[in-house]
């Protein structure tokens, strides 16, 4: 595509619109983390239009409340919140499956480039056929392990 | 000798993880399990509860076996015959040997549980009982029984799953494919905006779905004060472009990546030579940009299709039930019937019914693909 100067400025303008939509949720939650419950639930009744806002995305007081019972527990339903075993579970789930996705899938690649496997074809079919059965269709079969 | 280096260390590891595996399963009561099976199995004729007791708690054992089987195969295969049969021998299995891992898995997580789906679509099943064989009487319900309950059940989660995949498709092609135009320009901070658009499909479906329903709640959310549009956005009408907003949005990133790629690809002389010819941005857009990304536009129209079919995770989190359960879409029904209600042989029938809708729209969008693409 040619990019003269109002191209380049049409793309900045729709890049900068569409930016917005996608900028408020993250810039609302990382603010509203340092609000307090009330305010956090309350902030936004009656806006009065965009200025306001942006105006009441900012905490009246802040707070780091929330973080810190994120990590030794805060009041009501979450006194036992804890995320440092939590994350550890999640670091030892995603690491497990990185290495093992990249064993199996690398040393299935190789095979697929390979010219001169007879099962080629087939084994690509496979691959593709798991993207196109609904997920449910797998799941009755395994609830009773649950 | 170094060419099996990869597959030895594959072998070595599955190997250690399995082994651990078991060692983990032996705590739990293994042996006890173990002898009463083998007690079981000897005494009474084998039946087919038991051989699946028996894949079921055998299966680390089984991991196990067959990586120590594979693992000498690999070790013992150079010290086998002369030198050229060896040779022989290696390079006719080693393509097998690669494919070994990703063929167990596919074996054991899929084919088997998929086949198991489309048996128990054709029985009648609690999850806890064994499943009885009933024919086709679960289809008959679902398909003609027009006062049953999971007839209605299917024409609506079918239908809303229809109407999910019609209003979200089209977006998914259009919304990523235009911000891939537009980054492609280099303008100011457009490596900025590719990070921005790509960041929500890093977040998980649950923080996604909880923060864009504060984000819509009638009372104190920002959508309906900031337009002064104080209706229930989560009730039919409004329901659907919450539910399309909030997919567009944490999953733009995934096709936009790739057609960015697909940009990049496209010879920059054919838009110079356009040109000069005195073609406008829209003509080169329509003659340069589009035939060129033949390719990941199919792939990516097929994926968004059989993607936006497996819906499940939005309306169950953003709208549920509610509201006469008018943004109920099958999966939703479907993990309903089979964990809730445990009635899992009409919910595999309908799980069928789903993936043969996905299968037939698949395979018209292929046949009409690829036809076009021929000519």
């Amino acid at each position: 595509m040619t990019t003269g100067k109002k191209g380049k400025r049409v793309a900045g303008i729709f890049m900068a619109i569409l930016g917005i939509l996608w900028i408020l949720p993250i810039v609302w939650l990382i603010l509203s983390s340092f609000k307090s419950d009330s305010d956090f639930i309350t902030s936004f009744a009656n806006l009065k239009g965009p200025l306001d806002y942006l105006t009441r995305l900012i905490p009246d007081k802040w707070t780091i409340r929330n973080y810190i019972s994120v990590f030794v527990g805060g009041e009501g339903a979450n006194t036992t919140a804890n995320i440092l075993p939590m994350f550890r579970n999640s670091f030892v789930v995603s690491i497990s499956v990185t290495i093992g996705t990249l064993i199996v899938t690398e040393s299935e690649c190789i095979c697929l480039r390979a010219s001169g496997f007879q099962g080629r074809r087939q084994d690509f079919l496979g691959a593709d056929v798991h993207e196109h059965v609904p997920k449910c269709c797998e799941s009755p079969a395994d609830v009773p392990n649950l | 000798m170094s060419v099996l280096r990869f597959p030895v260390i594959s072998f070595v590891t599955f190997g250690l993880f399995l082994f651990l595996f078991a060692r983990e399963k032996m705590n739990a009561s293994f042996y006890n399990a173990l002898s009463d099976a083998l007690k079981e199995a000897g005494v009474k004729k084998l039946k087919k509860r038991d051989v699946e007791e028996i894949i079921v708690t055998y299966t680390p054992f089984a991991y196990l076996a067959l990586a120590a089987a594979g693992a000498a195969v690999c070790l013992g295969m150079p010290r086998f015959g002369d030198s050229s049969e060896r040779r022989k021998i290696k390079k006719e299995l080693l393509p097998y040997a690669y494919i070994a891992p990703q063929l167990f898995f596919f074996v054991i997580f899929f084919v088997t549980p998929a086949i198991y789906g489309i048996y128990a679509a054709f029985t009648k099943w609690d999850l806890f009982n064994e499943p009885v064989f009933i024919g086709l009487s679960n289809f008959k319900t679902l398909l003609f029984d027009a006062g049953n309950t999971y007839y209605k059940q299917l024409r609506n989660g079918l239908g809303n799953t229809f109407k999910f995949v019609i209003f979200s498709v089209p977006l998914c092609i259009i919304v990523p494919l235009a911000i891939a135009v537009a980054l492609q320009t280099k303008a100011r901070g457009s490596k900025f905006f590719q990070a921005l658009y790509y960041f929500p499909s890093l977040l998980s479906i649950t923080t996604v779905a909880l923060s864009w329903k504060y984000m819509f709640n009638t009372k104190y959310g920002v959508v309906p004060n900031l337009f002064g549009l104080k209706t229930d956005w989560f009730a039919p009408p409004y329901s659907w472009a919450v539910l399309v907003i909030v997919t567009i949005w944490w999953c733009a990133g995934g096709n936009m990546v790739i057609y960015q790629s697909a940009l990049a690809s496209i010879p920059k002389d054919h838009y110079e030579a356009a040109a000069v010819d005195g073609a406008g941005v829209w003509q080169q857009f329509v003659n340069i940009t589009i035939p060129g990304m033949k390719y990941p536009l199919t792939y990516t129209l097929v994926m968004s299709v059989v993607a936006q079919f497996n819906i499940y995770g939005q309306p169950l989190m953003l709208t549920g039930f509610n509201n006469n359960e008018a943004n109920a879409v099958l999966l939703m029904y479907i993990q309903e019937n089979a964990v809730k209600k445990q009635v899992a042989g009409m919910s595999a029938a309908m799980a069928v019914i789903l993936g043969l809708c996905i299968m037939v729209v698949s395979f018209i969008q292929m046949r009409v693909l690829r036809s076009n693409a021929s000519e």
